[in-house]
């Protein structure tokens, strides 16, 4: 009886045959007829703000979709690169003729700005022309693949850092990507970031005019160069290097990055059939990381070649990665001018001694 | 099914059209058809789960309630409790008592190989187990009779917009609604439709868009220096507010368009002025379910001081595991206990002074920002233990912060919380703290702009557009499913 009297004052008490009665008399009014006119004229008010909503949104979205076209250089360098890019793709002939080693490089960020096609070029010997086609952010590459073999292309040596892992999308996933379907939705959604970056950087080139052109001029010179893009705009170091004693805490200079592979893979498998279709050689070579990032691996990746020894056109060179002093890098990710230079080097060797069997 | 994906609106759009389509009468089946496809979309096989314990619970509560014989009416709710508890405990608890026995024998000398059973913790299982065991004790204590539909009562228990994170309800408010089909309205569209928005603004435009720092300093905070690791746990303590608060509004709001109320479960936290009023503010389902299962039981208040002090840290030690099976809920459980017990030993000691003479007043302006800044560093602090992986991992974050250090940009970049985006989360932290200042202190003024039909609509296309650009698109679970 005690406790019954403690909670009689917290808990709410069953339905009264009297409250039954009021909830009773609510029902009736619910579906009586003035009410039912009340509810008709609000949900036409209601109904109204909508459509003005709806055309308040689309009108906006007009506007940002206007503006995310009209002024392409505005947003992120890398950004209208990549549009470029993908635009580059679908176009013949990437390729002069009498090229008889025609490489293809995909990646993201660090090999867009880490590969610089002309000095692979001069560095791997003659007959060698590449094109870097890493686009920021963005490792799934074989859409990218596709089409420029859909336009004729013909590539003999694809270089990557990263073999796709993905498998295809059911259409359920298809549903699930919320990230691509917003993307969709909305193609000027980092647009409105670009022109943040936009307006704080033009005070330093004398202004929106000046940036403007100057982006527009960077992009073109980046198609000129072969799709190589030096990332100014994360680089925040006097001379765009980092200091040499420059430490992450995320970084494990203990321990040994691994790569992933997963060759059961549906895009693996797609990579697989594609280099079987097209007849050409994949080629999985070094990263580049800052000295201390990570420990140094070993000298060659065995356990990834091991691994892939059943694909004969898919071919591991090198270590995982090699490592650079953080004087060759402009931000805590990407090589400078200079380190750029170096991997480079490095790599059209690496490649060359390959292509000529010396291990 | 995330409330933050685009799989949800594609579910709750359609479960609309044919809610609205079918005639009352046949709208609780779909509805509690509805909720199951829900409730499925995670891992079918714990549907399972779901009904036995619905059907358990339906079974037990109908004998208590038609029996006045006290000793079949014990079994039944021993039947009931051994079976919600029980699972709730496997699931949730094995693994760490497991460890728990391993980690004691080791300390005694004993060593035994470490166990794990590995269990995959059905979600929501707290949330409706809490529900359920409430409905049964209160039939229990004859407070609520016996739900005779078992359609309305697996209805209360798998509601989706509340099922799987709250708020937990009770079944006075919610049986009286299934059955009524109360219709909704513009006006409960219109509230509906806010609410939904506000809540993914905290989910995806602030709660996610931190989620990536706190996680990589607290992966390994000893790799961070004091700053960091300060800086980390204020974000969580934004982070877990705006994920479960948003989650709560999102779960009000689509129940509201459906014509049903759910209950509060936040009323702006951080501007609680003491920590009694900080637990009146956050998680209010929770507070108001022990406070009603556990605390008033047990004697509440109204009883010696020591009794009280047991009563108060006990129920927090419970609320601390009942958030997860590890040490360092049990620590945030009792660090928030014994904090109150401290509130209250002063509260007591204050009003007894102010019998004596004869005078009561309320604190003024320099002791209500004391109270504010104590009960938010009781609370930060307490969000360590909550958020650390371990007990070190916490001793840790503690230590780091008597020795702060520079706070790199390259490290900010890293943790994917480069300028630009520190630029909208500050921007989104000042709407955050406008919006639920007004909530808090003058809902007036936000009800006077919501009346103006073009203010609406701007701040309608305002946040439509926040959601959409700035908003993280990428299904990131909610941090209470864990629990």
């Amino acid at each position: 009886m005690r406790n019954n009297l403690q909670y009689s004052s917290i808990i709410p008490p069953a339905p009264s045959p009297a409250s039954q009665t009021m909830l009773d008399a609510r029902v009736k009014d619910w579906t009586s007829e003035e009410h039912g006119a009340a509810v008709e004229r609000s949900y036409r008010s209601l109904l109204a703000s909508f459509a003005v909503f709806c055309m308040a949104v689309a009108a906006v979205w007009l506007v940002l979709f206007g503006l995310y076209k009209a002024f392409p250089y505005a947003q992120n360098g890398s950004q209208a690169l990549a549009d470029a890019k993908r635009a580059l793709a679908g176009q013949p002939n990437l390729f002069p003729p009498g090229a008889g080693i025609r490489v293809l490089a995909f990646g993201n960020s660090k090999t867009l700005a880490g590969l610089q096609p002309g000095t692979f070029d001069r560095t791997a010997g003659p007959g060698v022309v590449s094109i870097n086609f890493a686009i920021p952010g963005e490792v799934r590459f074989l859409d990218l693949l596709e089409a420029t073999l859909a336009a004729g292309n013909r590539p003999t040596h694809l270089l990557v850092q990263q073999l796709p892992i993905e498998n295809a999308p059911t259409p359920l996933d298809l549903i699930k990507r919320d990230k691509a379907i917003a993307n969709w939705l909305f193609p000027f959604r980092g647009f409105v970031r670009d022109l943040v970056v936009f307006a704080y950087e033009s005070r330093r080139t004398g202004g929106v005019r000046a940036l403007y052109a100057e982006n527009a001029a960077q992009v073109a010179q980046a198609v000129r160069d072969r799709g190589y893009f030096f990332i100014a705009s994360q680089s925040h170091y006097p001379g765009h290097r980092l200091p040499a004693d420059y430490r992450l805490p995320t970084d494990a200079p203990g321990t040994v990055l691994e790569r992933s592979l997963r060759t059961e893979a549906d895009d693996f498998r797609r990579l697989v059939a594609l280099a079987e279709a097209y007849d050409f050689q994949v080629v999985l070579v070094p990263a580049a990381y800052r000295s201390g990032e990570f420990a140094e691996p070993p000298a060659a990746d065995d356990g990834t070649a091991r691994r892939l020894s059943a694909f004969p056109r898919i071919h591991v060179v090198g270590p995982a990665y090699w490592t650079y002093p953080p004087g060759e890098f402009s931000d805590p990710v990407h090589l400078n001018g200079p380190g750029a230079a170096r991997y480079t080097h490095q790599l059209a060797e690496l490649f060359a001694r390959w292509r000529a069997g010396v291990p | 099914m995330l409330f933050n994906s685009f799989q949800f609106g594609i579910f709750f759009v359609t479960f609309l059209v044919l809610f609205f389509g079918t005639p009352r009468a046949g709208r609780p089946v779909l509805l509690l058809i509805g909720s199951y496809i829900f409730y499925a979309g995670w891992r079918p096989s714990y549907l399972l789960l779901l009904l036995f314990t619905t059907l358990v619970d339906y079974g037990a509560a109908r004998l208590i309630d038609s029996t006045a014989d006290h000793r079949l009416r014990r079994i039944g709710l021993a039947a009931s409790l051994v079976v919600n508890l029980g699972l709730l405990g496997t699931f949730k608890y094995l693994d760490f008592a497991l460890a728990s026995v391993v980690g004691t024998a080791g300390f005694f000398g004993v060593e035994l190989p470490p166990v794990a059973v590995n269990l995959v913790l059905p979600v929501g299982i707290s949330f409706y187990t809490f529900q359920s065991v409430g409905y049964i004790i209160d039939v229990y204590r004859r407070r609520f009779p016996a739900e005779r539909s078992l359609l309305f009562y697996a209805l209360y228990v798998a509601f989706f917009p509340q099922l799987v994170a709250g708020p937990i309800e009770r079944a006075s408010h919610m049986i009286a609604q299934y059955r009524a089909q109360r219709p909704t309205s513009p006006e409960r569209v219109a509230t509906g439709c806010w609410l939904i928005g506000w809540g993914l603004f905290k989910k995806i435009c602030v709660a996610d868009l931190v989620s990536p720092f706190v996680n990589g300093v607290y992966a390994d905070p000893g790799a961070f220096n004091g700053s960091f690791t300060l800086l980390a746990t204020v974000l969580f303590a934004l982070q877990i507010y705006c994920d479960f608060s948003g989650y709560s509004d999102i779960a009000i709001g689509v129940a509201r368009i459906m014509g049903f109320d759910l209950m509060i479960n936040f009323r702006q936290p951080y501007f609680a002025t003491s920590l009694t009023e900080f637990w009146r503010r956050w998680h209010i389902s929770l507070s108001t379910w022990f406070r009603d299962y556990l605390y008033v039981p047990l004697g509440g208040s109204r009883t010696t001081t020591p009794l009280w002090v047991r009563n108060t840290l006990l129920v927090f030690a419970v609320s601390g595991l009942w958030h997860g099976a590890n040490w360092t809920f049990l620590v945030w459980g009792l660090l928030h206990g014994l904090a109150l017990v401290g509130e209250g030993l002063i509260l007591r000691m204050r009003n007894a002074a102010a019998a004596g003479s004869g005078s009561a007043r309320r604190p003024g302006f320099p002791l209500a920002a004391l109270g504010s800044a104590y009960t938010l560093a009781v609370v930060l602090v307490g969000w360590v233990f909550f958020r650390a992986r371990t007990m070190e991992d916490a001793v840790q974050v503690l230590r780091s912060w008597a020795s702060p250090g520079p706070l790199s940009y390259g490290t900010f970049k890293l943790l994917d919380l480069p300028s630009v985006e520190l630029l909208v989360l500050a921007g989104h932290v000042g709407v955050l703290v406008v919006v639920d200042g007004l909530l808090a202190r003058r809902p007036d003024l936000l009800r006077r702009m919501r009346r103006s039909w073009i203010v609406a609509t701007l701040a309608a296309v305002a946040l439509f557009y926040d959601i959409a650009l700035f908003g993280v698109f990428g299904s990131i679970d909610f941090v209470y499913f864990q629990f």
